[in-house]
């Protein structure tokens, strides 16, 4: 009997506190923590180009989650290349690319993207996923499209050219 | 059972092997967080290639006694993805030889490679043997394959023929024109 009203009694003042952080604390920490995620990157070797070639062009189709308190599925990407700029690199010899992003959602993608910029924050993105850190291993809900046009591999020096892009994803 | 046992567990032993070889270049994930950053890894491998554009025939209408010598030239673009070149001209005479002919008769030439680039070719340069791969040469233009479309301006070599006098008096005389074709290999180094 006593037993009973110790757990009734717990489980009172559980909720009384509970209430009272809504009540008082600001919404944004009464609510749970965002939480976001990015995954499904992978690398990408162009190969060779040679004289003649057409643009090189390829995209990577990323699982973006964000829940917690980012809104409907809303976030933010920041896209940065190695050494400050959108360009690979072969000792002192650069190859620029571009880089754009496609924020279309689950099934939607290869729509409009917007031109990403090195170090440039692409706020209020959306069709985040906002049940599965994984995109349930099988619903990619943005495009990372990457471009080395024909002018400048024509440009660049014989060699190998190698670089990285890293996307840093925030909730809005 | 034992041994089947053992079998197994080597197997797996090789396979994560290959699969920590696979991943060490791989790209990175982002981790659940307030923030999540992932990388991707970008590699693209540009062609050793050269390309020789923009050439033009070399005609002299008519040649007669007491004209003196003949230079003929073309200018040329050559694009070398290392900037880069070496040029190897055969002619259409017997192996390969510099002459032209009109019937049974020949007459030989002489070849002259100016390699002044963009804007700053000349008549002179390197004696070319037929046959013969030259020394190298550094002016190609690595900008544009075809020298933003070629020109005196924008070219960046020149080819010489040259007839000498003397070979031109000893010619036999021909209705038919002296005719032949000159080969330029470039390859880049």
């Amino acid at each position: 009997m006593w037993r009973r009203k110790r757990i009734l009694a717990g489980a009172f003042w559980a909720l009384a506190l509970g209430l009272a952080a809504g009540m008082f604390l600001p919404p944004e920490l009464a609510q749970a923590a965002a939480q976001v995620q990015i995954t499904n990157l992978s690398d990408v070797n162009f190969g060779s180009w040679g004289l003649g070639d057409p643009d090189l062009t390829t995209h990577l189709d990323l699982c973006v989650y964000a829940g917690g308190n980012s809104p409907a599925g809303g976030y933010a990407i920041t896209a940065s290349g190695s050494g400050g700029s959108f360009a690979l690199r072969n000792g002192s010899n650069q190859l620029p690319f571009s880089a754009s992003w496609d924020d279309g959602g689950a099934g939607n993608l290869g729509g409009s993207s917007t031109t990403l910029g090195s170090g440039g924050k692409l706020a209020a993105q959306v069709n985040a996923n906002t049940s599965s850190p994984t995109c349930f291993l099988s619903s990619p809900t943005a495009r990372l499209t990457l471009k080395l046009s024909a002018t400048n591999l024509t440009a660049a020096l014989a060699g190998t050219y190698t670089g990285t892009i890293t996307l840093t994803l925030s909730p809005n | 059972m034992q041994r089947l046992f053992h079998f197994s567990r080597l197997a797996l032993f090789i396979l994560s092997g290959i699969g920590f070889t696979l991943s060490a270049q791989a790209a990175t994930q982002g981790s659940l967080g307030s923030t999540s950053q992932g990388v991707a890894n970008i590699s693209v491998t540009k062609s050793v290639q050269a390309q020789i554009s923009d050439l033009s025939d070399m005609t002299l209408a008519n040649w007669t006694l007491g004209e003196g010598a003949v230079t003929l030239y073309s200018n040329v673009c050559i694009y070398s993805s290392t900037g880069n070149y070496k040029v190897t001209a055969t002619g259409s005479g017997l192996l390969g030889a510099f002459t032209i002919a009109s019937g049974l008769n020949s007459m030989p030439y002489s070849v002259t490679w100016n390699a002044g680039g963009t804007g700053n070719l000349a008549n002179t340069g390197t004696t070319l043997s037929a046959n013969t791969q030259s020394a190298g040469f550094t002016t190609a233009t690595t900008a544009s394959a075809t020298c933003n479309g070629g020109g005196a301006s924008n070219d960046t070599a020149r080819v010489i023929v040259g007839i000498a006098s003397s070979d031109l008096t000893s010619a036999a005389s021909s209705s038919t024109p002296y005719t032949g074709t000159l080969t330029m290999l470039i390859t880049p180094y």
